[in-house]
C-alpha cells in the first residue's frame, strides 16, 4: 500500500508464524495521518485485534516492531525502533523504544513495520532482505546469549549473501526463551526492555530477525530536513544536557543530584539517600570504568558507557540500573554493578524488573516473610539468582514472574514497587510527587519516561517545588502527550531534554529561571486551554522543540505544534482505551502504600505521593471519566471514534457500567 | 578546614572532585576553587549547595569541620 507521505517505505509486513505466511498489512494515508508510527500505530493494530480474554502467550497475541517516520531521513538519534505486545507481565499492552540499528535497516528492507502473529512449530529466525522474507531454522541459535547470537547471525548472513552486509538484528536470549515475563529484546547493545516483549518473541518460537536492504527513506521535503537537521545537531551538541552532561557522564550523571535531593530510592524505596553513594555514581563510573561512549547511529548525544567486564569492553549499566542494583539493595561495588548489568544483557532480561524484583526479594526475606536466602548488602549470590531467573530454576522460577506476582504469593504488596505489575525505575516519588502520578498513570505500567518524566522539572533539571501537587497534573498530561509523539515519530525521548532552555539549565540560579519555577504549578489553565482547543497551537516552537517540524519535512504532512501535542494526546488515549478492554481503571493507577502512604521524611508528610487528589485533576485534564475512563465525547473528539470498540464505550456508558 | 566535594560535568571539566580547605563561607569558596581550577567563579556559583547534606544558599557561613557539597549545573538550581 503505497503512500503519499515522505519518511514512510509505504508498506507494513504481517507474517503469521503458525504457517510461515507473509502478505501486506493494511495501512493507510489516514491511519499514517493519525497514528504516525513508532507505538501509536502498533497500539491502533494491538486495539484492532485484542480481545479482553487474549492471552499474552498466545497465537492471538501480536509481537509489532515499528519504526517512525523520522527513522533514517538523519534527523538526531532517529534510528530507533519499538516494539509492543500484551505484556505477559502486566496483562496489558505494553511498548519498549529502542536504540541499536534496527529500525534503520527495517525501512532499508523496504517496510515500515512487522506484525507477528501465531506461533512457530520450531524455533526460528527470520531474515527480512529487501522485500523477501526468509525462515530459517534456530535449533542451533537456541540457548545462546544474546551478544553470541548476534556474532553467529553474522556469519550466517554472510554466508547466505555471499558477502558481509550491512544489517539490524534484533535477539532473545535465555530469558525469552525460558518465558521469564520481564525478558527483553536485543539489538546491538540496546534493549526493548520494558514488559516481558523477549518472553512473547521466545513463546513465538523467534529467537531472531535480521534486516537489510537498499531501499531509499526520502523525505517530503529533503532540502529542509538536511537544513533544519544542522542546526538541530548543533543545538543538541551545545546543550548542556545533551551536549555535556549525558555525553560526559551518561544518564548516571543524574545520581548525585538524586542522592543530594532524597530522590535516589534506597534499600528498596525505604529511604531517598544513600550513604555510600560515592563510590557508585556517575562521576566515578565516569572516572574509574568508562572507557569510551557509545551512541546509536545518528545520535550526537552519545549517551552510552562502555566498561570492562572480564576483560572486554560491553555496555555500561544506566542510572536506572546503577541505582536499583546499588543504593536499592544497599551494594556499594560499582564493579559488581557492572558485572551484573552486562550479565543481565546476555541473558536478555530487563534490569530495571529484574533489580527491583530482587530488592523485594530481599525486603521479604528480611522481614521473614520468604525464607528465599537474599540479603540486602549481600552480593555473592546476586550473580547466580539472575542465572536462576533466566533458566527458571530454585526461587529463580517465582522472581521470573516479578515483585507484583512473588508479592501476592508472600505478602508484602506496600514493598513490592511496581504499578500495574511494572516494576519503577530508580527515581524516589515521594520528593517528586509530579512523577508519582506519571509512574501511577503510565500506560504500560511503572515507568518514568511513559509516565512523563515530570522528575525533570521537579529537581533534575528545573526545580518546580517537588513536594506540591499543584499543577503536577496539567504538566503530566503536557510531557506524557509531546513524548508520545516524539516516540510514535522515531526519535529518542532524550533529544526532549533540550525543550528545557540552554540557558535555563545552565544557570538555574537565575531570577527568570526561578519566576518560571514558581510559576509553573499555576499554569494549568493554560495547559488546559492546549489540551481543548491544540489548534491555537498553528506554529513551530522555535529552537527548543524541532520534532513538530521536522515531521513536517519529512512527511509532507501539514504539522503544527499543536497538532503535534494533539497526536500525542490521542496515542495515549488510545492506549488507556485499549487498556480499558482488560480492566484497567481508577483502581490500577496506583503506587505501593509504602510511597503514598508512608512519609520518606518522618514527621513530614509532604514527602508521600498525594496520588488520589492528583489522580482527580489528571482525569479531567485528559477527558477520562471520574473512574480513568476515556469518554465517548473524548474518543470522539480525537479521532477514536472510528474504533470497533468505541460503540461498546458508548453502550457502557450509557448504561452506567463505567 | 572545610571539605568541599564537586559534582557534575564540572567535575570533570574542572578535574577536580574534593578539595580541603579554610572558608568562612559558600561564596569564599568558590573563590577558593575558582583560583585553584582556574574556572569562572560563576561557573560554580551556579551551582546548588549543600552544607552537612542541608541545601544552603551561597551567602552561608562555613564552620570547621564543614562538608560542602557543590551541585553544578543541571541540577535544577538551589530549592530556596
Amino acid at each position: 500500500m503505497a503512500t503519499k507521505y515522505g519518511g514512510y517505505m509505504g508498506k507494513v509486513l504481517k507474517i503469521d508464524l503458525s504457517t510461515q505466511e507473509v502478505a501486506e498489512y493494511p495501512w493507510s494515508d489516514e491511519e499514517r495521518r493519525l497514528y504516525i508510527g513508532g507505538k501509536t500505530m502498533a497500539a491502533k493494530i494491538l486495539g484492532d485485534h485484542l480481545k479482553s480474554d487474549t492471552q499474552a502467550f498466545s497465537e492471538e497475541n501480536l509481537l509489532i516492531v515499528s519504526t517512525g517516520p523520522l527513522t533514517g531521513t538523519g534527523a538526531p538519534s532517529t534510528s530507533r525502533f519499538n516494539v509492543s505486545t500484551l505484556s505477559p507481565q502486566t496483562k496489558i499492552i505494553t511498548s519498549s523504544n529502542c536504540g541499536g540499528n534496527f529500525g534503520y535497516y527495517l525501512k532499508k528492507a523496504g517496510f515500515d513495520a512487522v506484525v507477528i502473529g501465531g506461533k512457530s512449530k520450531e524455533p526460528v529466525w527470520i531474515d527480512i532482505h529487501n522485500d523477501k522474507i526468509n525462515f530459517h531454522s534456530a535449533s542451533d541459535l537456541w540457548g545462546m546469549y544474546t551478544t553470541k547470537t548476534q556474532e553467529a547471525l553474522e556469519e550466517k548472513l554472510k554466508e547466505n549473501y555471499g558477502r558481509a552486509i550491512k544489517n539490524g538484528k534484533i535477539v532473545i536470549g535465555p530469558a525469552g526463551e525460558n518465558l521469564v515475563s520481564y525478558a527483553s529484546i536485543f539489538s546491538n547493545e540496546r534493549a526493548a526492555g520494558r514488559g516481558g516483549t523477549g518472553a512473547v518473541m521466545g513463546w513465538k518460537n523467534v529467537k531472531a530477525i535480521t534486516v537489510s536492504g537498499n531501499h531509499e527513506i526520502k523525505s517530503a521535503h529533503p532540502d529542509k530536513m538536511k537544513e533544519l537537521n544542522k542546526k538541530w545537531f548543533k543545538y543538541l551538541r551545545n546543550h548542556p544536557l545533551t551536549g555535556e552532561q549525558l555525553p560526559k557522564l551518561g544518564t548516571a550523571g543524574l545520581m548525585s543530584t538524586m542522592q543530594m535531593r532524597g530522590l535516589l530510592s534506597t534499600k528498596n524505596y525505604t529511604y531517598g539517600h544513600y550513604d555510600d553513594y560515592e563510590m557508585v555514581n556517575g562521576e566515578t563510573l565516569a572516572e574509574k570504568y568508562n572507557i569510551v561512549n557509545k551512541g546509536c547511529l545518528t545520535c550526537p548525544i552519545k549517551c552510552a558507557r562502555t566498561v570492562e567486564v572480564n576483560g572486554k569492553p560491553v555496555k555500561g549499566p544506566e542510572l536506572e540500573t546503577l541505582g536499583l542494583l546499588s543504593a536499592g539493595i544497599l551494594n556499594c561495588d560499582l564493579e559488581a554493578v557492572c558485572k551484573w548489568n552486562f550479565e543481565l544483557d546476555e541473558l536478555g532480561m530487563d534490569t530495571i524488573s529484574a533489580a527491583s524484583t530482587l530488592a523485594y526479594a530481599m525486603e521479604a526475606n528480611e522481614k521473614e516473610l520468604w525464607d528465599n536466602g537474599l540479603n540486602f548488602g549481600k552480593t555473592e549470590n546476586v550473580s547466580q539468582a539472575f542465572r536462576d531467573i533466566a533458566y527458571r530454576k530454585g526461587i529463580g522460577d517465582e522472581l521470573a514472574n516479578g515483585s507484583r506476582w512473588c508479592a501476592e504469593k508472600y505478602g508484602g504488596k506496600e514493598f513490592a514497587i511496581n504499578s500495574k505489575g511494572l516494576e519503577l525505575a530508580a527515581y524516589e516519588p515521594r520528593r517528586s510527587v509530579g512523577l508519582g502520578l506519571g509512574y501511577a498513570t503510565s500506560n504500560r505500567g511503572g515507568c518514568h519516561l511513559n509516565g512523563g518524566y515530570m522528575v525533570l522539572f521537579e529537581g533534575l533539571s528545573l526545580m518546580v517545588n517537588p513536594q506540591t501537587p499543584k499543577g503536577k497534573a496539567d504538566l503530566t498530561v503536557m510531557l506524557q502527550d509531546l513524548m508520545e509523539t516524539v516516540s510514535a515519530a522515531g526519535q529518542c525521548l532524550f533529544t526532549t531534554y533540550a525543550f528545557l532552555p540552554s540557558p535555563a539549565v545552565k544557570n538555574p540560579n537565575a531570577w527568570y529561571v526561578k519566576a518560571v519555577c514558581a510559576i509553573l504549578p499555576f499554569s494549568g489553565p493554560v495547559v488546559r486551554l492546549l489540551h481543548l482547543m491544540p489548534q491555537i497551537a498553528c506554529f513551530h516552537l522555535p529552537v527548543i522543540f524541532n520534532q513538530s517540524k521536522a515531521l513536517k519535512y519529512a512527511t509532507g504532512m501539514n504539522v503544527t505544534f499543536g497538532s503535534f501535542f494533539k497526536c500525542g494526546k490521542r496515542a495515549f488515549t488510545l492506549e488507556r482505551h485499549i487498556n480499558s478492554r482488560f480492566g484497567i481503571d481508577r483502581k490500577d493507577d496506583t503506587l505501593p502504600k509504602r510511597l503514598t502512604d508512608v512519609p520518606q521524611v518522618e514527621g513530614d508528610d509532604s514527602t508521600r505521593v498525594p496520588l488520589e487528589k492528583m489522580k482527580d485533576v489528571y482525569y479531567r485534564a485528559r477527558g477520562w471519566s471520574k473512574d480513568g475512563v476515556p469518554t465517548p465525547k473524548t474518543l470522539k473528539k480525537l479521532n477514536l471514534d472510528g474504533l470497533d470498540s468505541y460503540k461498546e464505550t458508548c453502550r457502557a456508558f450509557k448504561e452506567g457500567g463505567l | 578546614m572545610v571539605t568541599v566535594k564537586l559534582y557534575g560535568a564540572l567535575r570533570l571539566r574542572c578535574g577536580l572532585k574534593e578539595m580541603s580547605f579554610y572558608a568562612s563561607s559558600v561564596k569564599e569558596a568558590c573563590q577558593l576553587l575558582a583560583r585553584a581550577t582556574g574556572v569562572d567563579m560563576k561557573e560554580f556559583k551556579k551551582s546548588s549547595f549543600f552544607v552537612n547534606g542541608k541545601e544552603v544558599k551561597v551567602g552561608t557561613s562555613l564552620s570547621a569541620g564543614d562538608e560542602l557539597v557543590l551541585l553544578a549545573p543541571p541540577q535544577g538550581g538551589l530549592a530556596k
